[in-house]
């Protein structure tokens, strides 16, 4: 037993000097769902209207909720243990699909969703120890249930030779944990997806946070000597990147995405047709196009780092080469048509 | 769906235990078990660390991260204390 309270001790330690701030969560995002510990699973015109605002890049980096252990239906003693995180769409995820009794043990992960959580480490082994330690879960078994995605910031084994619980890897996803609780684990439950359902969900935050640089663009359509047609450009070169881009996906013919991105801007010549003098601003406009697909390897769920790195070190240098030549290109149109 | 075949991951059959934990936390079942457990999808595998982590004899190592070009590119740029102060924190 002293084994393991002094290897705990150690890992308190790790986790004081590994810097993470930790913040007092208000409750403000589940005050009217959750009372005492028990959790509400109806939805109400406030969850609806947040979480699409969070699926549009509205409040995405604040939805969090507080800590601790919640009750899922009328879970007793017998009742399995989850462990998630604290992003309110994640939790809603859970309130959504689980259909059973739970005790479901919230830990800090920053707001952020499960998978990127554990990627960063935030959804990790000394989060999880520290969380079964500060709370009483009232059951006889002693053992949890992580989700099968915080697996790249856990390790199961140290959990259980620290707190004693035995570690079970769940489904991936929550819709299947019922069936996981009662039939047990089938392959398709291991399997992530990137389906177009999955895909059209990550299409809102892409299409706001394009919308800044497409003001710009506006605004570049006014500026004498560029082509009117400066915003239209940047507008189907974002649409390109931002939407037909990831519906697509599966059936793009590159693996480098950067390349896929170029292909589908040659769209963008299509504004030669109108005006010749555009030539430099549709150039941009494609690099535009590509570097977003390129940014689109961060959303999938099948690119590894080390092939980032590899497609980067390809995509980056020819996208600057690129880039001085559209510049270049731009600045004689620009000549003839001021001169 | 498949990227780049350069994935990093290394197994170490000698050293494994067969005690499956990889076979559960891999999101794009790289590995499978016949007799022993097999690396038989090395293509497939995404860096994301889970098996390195849960292996309990460190038969598996690979080098983890994510695969974002935007991660890549701030950690890259964050090298730059002028920089900094325009790059803010992505997921």
């Amino acid at each position: 037993m002293d084994v393991k309270a002094s290897r705990f001790d150690a890992f308190s330690i790790m986790f004081e000097v590994s810097g993470i701030k930790r913040e007092v969560v208000s409750d403000r995002y589940i005050k009217h769902i959750v009372s005492e510990q028990k959790v509400d699973q109806k939805f109400y015109l406030k969850d609806h209207l947040w979480n699409i605002g969070v699926r549009c890049n509205i409040n995405r980096d604040h939805y969090k909720i507080p800590t601790g252990l919640y009750q899922f239906g009328s879970p007793d003693e017998n009742s399995k243990v989850l462990v998630t995180g604290n992003y309110k769409l994640t939790f809603d995820y859970l309130r959504k699909y689980l259909k059973k009794n739970y005790w479901v043990l919230v830990i800090d992960t920053d707001g952020i969703n499960v998978w990127c959580a554990a990627g960063k480490g935030r959804f990790g082994t000394a989060e999880v120890i520290r969380m079964l330690k500060s709370v009483e879960i009232p059951v006889s078994h002693n053992e949890i249930i992580l989700p099968q995605l915080s697996g790249p910031g856990i390790q199961s084994h140290l959990i259980t030779q620290v707190t004693g619980k035995k570690v079970i890897f769940g489904p991936v996803r929550i819709e299947d944990m019922d069936t996981f609780i009662t039939d047990g684990m089938h392959e398709s439950m291991r399997q992530v997806n990137f389906n177009l359902k999955d895909r059209l969900l990550l299409l809102p935050v892409e299409i706001v946070s394009s919308f800044k640089y497409l003001l710009v663009a506006l605004i570049l359509s006014f500026v004498p000597g560029l082509p009117k047609e400066t915003f239209w450009i940047f507008l189907v070169a974002s649409i390109l990147g931002n939407v037909i881009h990831p519906i697509f996906l599966p059936i793009m013919p590159f693996r480098k995405f950067y390349l896929n991105g170029f292909l589908l801007s040659l769209v963008l010549l299509l504004f030669l047709i109108t005006n010749l003098n555009a030539l430099g601003v549709i150039l941009f406009g494609m690099l535009y196009t590509s570097f977003l697909t390129m940014s689109f390897t961060g959303s999938t769920t099948f690119t590894s780092l080390t092939g980032v790195k590899a497609e980067m070190d390809e995509a980056v240098p020819f996208m600057i080469k690129w880039g001085i030549l559209a510049f270049i290109i731009t600045t004689i149109n620009i000549l003839r048509e001021v001169l | 769906m498949k990227y780049l075949d350069v994935a990093t991951l290394k197994f170490n059959q000698e050293k494994c235990i067969g005690c499956k934990k990889c076979l559960e936390v891999c999101p794009h079942q790289v590995f499978i078990l016949k007799n022993k457990i097999e690396m038989a999808h090395k293509a497939l595998c995404i860096e994301c660390g889970a098996c390195q982590m849960n292996c309990p004899v460190d038969a598996i190592s690979v080098d983890a991260g994510t695969g974002c070009a935007t991660a890549v590119l701030y950690t890259y740029l964050k090298k730059y204390k002028f920089l900094r102060r325009f790059l803010k924190g992505t997921c």
